[in-house]
């Protein structure tokens, strides 16, 4: 970990000393509206092809900054706990070296300390669910991030050609029983190809490799007793032979690949079609310190589709209007292993499909802008439908839910001076509940029923959630451009609020 | 137009390679998921004219997935199970030499092709004229300020007959393997004999130690009144017979007002009997036929066996077994969230008792496994319930029965 902070230092003075060059005398308040373009945010999953960062913007920026934030749950799914509170400092960098040549940069450094939680002794429990690890008793947990991302896209004639690289490494831990440590790494390799086929019309191809790795392990200190741990298999179900123990650790190991194509005019600000499939293979090892061998107890695939099409008009000039619609699937298959205990050795005697998971999501957004040379001001209503299914065999147990969402994310922002300008961005949306199912089997102890059906009951609740975040920047003579922005966020869930706040003070260049 | 042509067949394209991979993806769960066997049992037995009545648990160890089926009048019957590694336990009434008898059985095997059968042999349950295992306390107690305790355990042994019984050289062994874990050990017949890691023998010539019909004997682990050390252990001073520790670490003084039984076989350091606190074990209750006894045991009756560790290695060990028809009662433990199988012949115990929820259960200390009454004795003394299966004959968590002190 000394290492990973050693490079952290590494890459945030790199960034910074390349974001000194940055810098130009612009109005702050063009500048600001560009490097926080709304339009630009309407259509973030177009950059997900790092050959579509050449035209990101039409000058450099960065930015460095540090932020605060505490997300205070009272209504919360058990295994995700109730919120957190942390500190995040973060540079980041874009810029253009010449009309040819892009580059671009990420790093940042989190240290949260999670709110309690229990039911799931993992890290990223979304990334490898339902092949967790779990105990009744949890508790918070300290967590430090580490990430970091470079890419760099060159023109040549009509092709465009990119490469990024982005590094996440997690550090949980414990202090008190169950002592959790897990550390995680996540290695991706993104690279695209754009050609342009007419004037600016371009078609592309994209894909992403990426690696990753999660090693956890509980460790118990009290000798008056300890709780059963649990290696989940999905819906509350566990897998009995390899559940309890005394020190149990875990890894995964994640491989996936995506790729993707795109046909695009006037670099996404006209139109553009994208679409993309991946798949990974996650496998889950399980060793106890009890025994010195390692077993593989399960395997999770995912598969993936995206669609996505955006299209852009300019009425008069200063009146901007786009409509985008996404449509995700994400399938999930998991085998268990089993083992049999009627043999000299633990021998693996069967690998079957016992459990799938299917998210069909499909997003419709409007954007309108109008651009003024002293404010800007936008909404951008969407509409959502989502589909997730949940099911498991041995035993049979299920879930499903069917949700409509709906909402508004509004900008207003205002240039106050040639260097001062202020930006209030109110939110809203709400998730109704079409339809849920439950068809979960009850298990033997009634702590995991608890939980499951309290994990339903959340899954099954209509929510709305408000929030508005207020950002004020300023420009001082010989110094680089601040800000200091503020954000709060308020969910209702089960007639309890969820509140989330957040502050963060910031340099741009 | 010709731009047009180009982004249409883009387009074409995109949505034809979308459309192959989504229906590409599997369909459900996919062909795996119909990994099911047929398991046929058939079941034999000595002298065994009928099978009245089957009470069969099939248990899938990976899954426990515990399928139950009362069967009547059958010697065979056919399962549909999904592929897994089985244990298959069977309790029942059955006719041998022409009277219906308790009769038990229990089985293993791995279901991982369409077809398999597996003949499970049913032996008459033994009941002997002689002491049971009323209760064990093995879980111990947590001081006042939350912590371990590592003495005041006990087990109480009663005279379930309507006769005087004689409690010396009474054998009490704890087994040599755990009920949580099947090691799959060679050569391994439960049906031939119990194995053990630590045994003791009261004393006495054989009539020194009368108990009269429905009393009782207490063999502590240290006889004194451990309330003086803490008051949430119990006052065991007036138990018959103790077997304290000589490891000085754990602090057990030998009290000389009760005669110590005698640890003739112990894998431990310092020769000692320490009962697992979570409750993994079996314990057995024997007594020397005639013409055997410590010295005889202990030359004749050593068990050499080997089994593959979990790095694959073929590890040697030596343990002592104690033959089945020594054996005057048993009780195996477990744990619910642990369970693998009885060490015991299913004729002399089919089943288990256990304290706590889930291993290592914090709420175990305080509990213990005690045999459920069946009615009183003439001389309005319990009567235990007692069918050489645990599971119905013990309950599960009980209150210590010498909470308050022996009191006979």
């Amino acid at each position: 970990m000394l290492n990973l902070k050693h490079s952290f230092s590494l890459m945030i003075i790199a960034l910074a000393s390349l974001s000194i060059k940055a810098q130009d005398s612009i109005q702050l308040y063009q500048k600001i509206n560009n490097q926080y373009s709304i339009e630009r945010n309407f259509r973030n999953h177009f950059y997900y092809n790092p050959a579509n960062m050449s035209d990101y913007s039409s000058s450099s920026f960065s930015e460095f900054n540090v932020g605060y934030h505490n997300d205070d749950q009272k209504v919360y799914r058990q295994q995700f706990g109730a919120g957190e509170k942390g500190l995040t400092i973060n540079a980041k960098s874009f810029l253009k070296l010449n009309p040819n040549r892009t580059v671009w940069g990420n790093a940042s450094y989190q240290n949260i300390k999670k709110n309690s939680f229990r039911w799931n002794e993992n890290l990223d429990y979304e990334r490898i669910a339902p092949y967790t690890t779990a105990d009744s008793l949890g508790g918070t947990l300290n967590l430090e991030r580490y990430y970091f991302a470079g890419g760099m896209s060159q023109k040549v004639n009509k092709w465009t050609i990119a490469g990024e690289v982005s590094y996440l490494a997690q550090l949980g831990y414990r202090s008190r029983d169950p002592r959790l440590k897990s550390t995680t790494s996540d290695l991706s390799l993104n690279a695209g190809v754009n050609y342009k086929v007419f004037k600016e019309y371009e078609v592309g191809v994209f894909g992403t490799f990426n690696k990753y790795t999660q090693n956890s392990s509980l460790n118990f200190q009290s000798v008056l007793g300890k709780p059963f741990v649990y290696q989940m298999v999905g819906l509350g179900i566990s897998n009995y032979f390899f559940s309890g123990g005394v020190n149990p650790s875990q890894t995964f190991e994640e491989f996936g690949y995506k790729g993707g194509i795109q046909v695009s005019n006037q670099q996404g600000k006209d139109f553009y079609l994208r679409a993309s499939a991946g798949r990974s293979n996650n496998t889950k090892s399980h060793r106890d310190n009890g025994g010195n061998t390692t077993f593989e107890i399960s395997e999770l695939e995912n598969k993936n589709i995206e669609l996505e099409g955006a299209k852009f008009f300019t009425l008069k000039e200063n009146h901007r209007i786009g409509i985008s619609a996404n449509y995700k699937a994400i399938v999930r298959t998991g085998s268990e292993f089993g083992y049999s205990v009627n043999t000299s050795a633990t021998e693996q005697i069967f690998k079957r499909k016992s459990y799938r998971s299917e998210n069909f999501i499909s997003l419709v957004k409007v954007l309108y802008q109008h651009n003024n040379d002293n404010f800007t001001v936008s909404a951008s209503p969407f509409f959502g439908y989502e589909e997730i299914k949940e099911r498991n065999l041995y035993p049979n147990s299920g879930q499903k839910f069917e949700y409509s969402y709906f909402g508004l994310t509004a900008n207003y922002r205002q240039s106050i001076n040639s260097n001062q300008a202020i930006s209030f961005q109110p939110s809203f949306s709400k998730r109704m509940v079409n339809k849920s199912i439950n068809a979960l089997s009850l298990m033997e102890n009634q702590e995991i029923n608890d939980w499951i059906l309290h994990d339903y009951n959340f899954q099954a609740s209509d929510s709305s959630t408000f929030g508005a975040s207020l950002r004020y920047d300023i420009k001082l003579e010989k110094l680089p451009a601040f800000f200091v922005s503020a954000e709060y966020q308020s969910q209702k869930i089960q007639k309890k609020n969820n509140n989330f706040v957040g502050a963060s003070l910031g340099i741009t260049f | 137009m010709k731009k047009r042509v180009i982004l249409l067949s883009l387009v074409a394209a995109m949505a034809t390679g979308f459309t192959v991979t989504s229906c590409s993806s599997d369909d459900d769960f996919g062909v795996t998921a119909k990994q099911t066997g047929v398991l046929t049992l058939n079941f034999t037995g000595e002298n065994i004219t009928e099978y009245t009545n089957l009470e069969v648990e099939i248990m899938e160890i990976n899954t426990k997935t515990i399928i139950k089926e009362t069967l009547k009048k059958e010697n065979a019957h056919t399962f549909e199970v999904a592929y897994g590694s089985y244990k298959i336990t069977v309790n029942g009434v059955v006719i041998a030499n022409n009277e219906e008898v308790r009769a038990a059985g229990t089985g293993q095997t791995d279901v991982t092709s369409a077809v398999k059968n597996l003949t499970i042999p049913l032996f008459v349950k033994k009941f002997h004229e002689d002491f049971i295992i009323e209760e064990v306390f093995f879980t111990g107690v947590k001081t006042s300020d939350n912590k371990n305790y590592n003495s005041s355990r006990y087990f109480k042994i009663t005279n379930n007959t309507n006769k005087i019984l004689f409690a010396d050289q009474l054998i009490i062994a704890q087994s040599e393997f755990l009920t949580t874990d099947d090691k799959n050990p060679t050569p391994y017949n439960k049906n031939l004999s119990f194995a053990v890691k630590g045994v003791m023998v009261l004393p006495g010539n054989g009539n020194q130690y009368p108990v009269q019909p429905g009393d009782f004997i207490v063999i502590a682990d240290n006889a004194i009144n451990h309330k003086q050390n803490t008051s949430t252990a119990y006052d065991l001073h007036n138990a018959d017979f103790e077997f304290p520790s000589t490891n000085p670490a754990l602090g057990q003084v030998d009290n000389p007002s009760v005669p110590n039984a005698d640890i003739i076989y112990s894998q431990t350091n310092f020769d000692m009997f320490l009962m697992h606190n979570r409750g993994f074990e079996s314990y057995v209750i024997a007594r020397f036929p005639t013409g055997e006894d410590k010295i005889t045991f202990l030359q004749k009756f050593k068990y050499d066996y080997s089994y593959q560790n979990s790095a694959g290695i073929i590890t040697p060990r030596s343990a002592y077994a104690i033959p089945n028809s020594w054996i005057i009662d048993a009780e195996n433990n477990s744990v619910p969230t642990k369970f693998i199988h009885t060490l015991t012949a299913p004729g002399i115990d089919s089943g288990w008792a256990s304290v706590g929820a889930t291993d290592n259960d914090a709420n175990r200390y305080g509990k213990s496994v005690r045999r459920k009454t069946a009615g009183t004795m003439t001389n309005g003394k319990n009567l235990y319930m007692d069918t050489n299966n645990s599971t119905n004959d013990f309950t599960k968590d009980a209150v210590p029965s010498l909470k308050d002190g022996i009191q006979h």
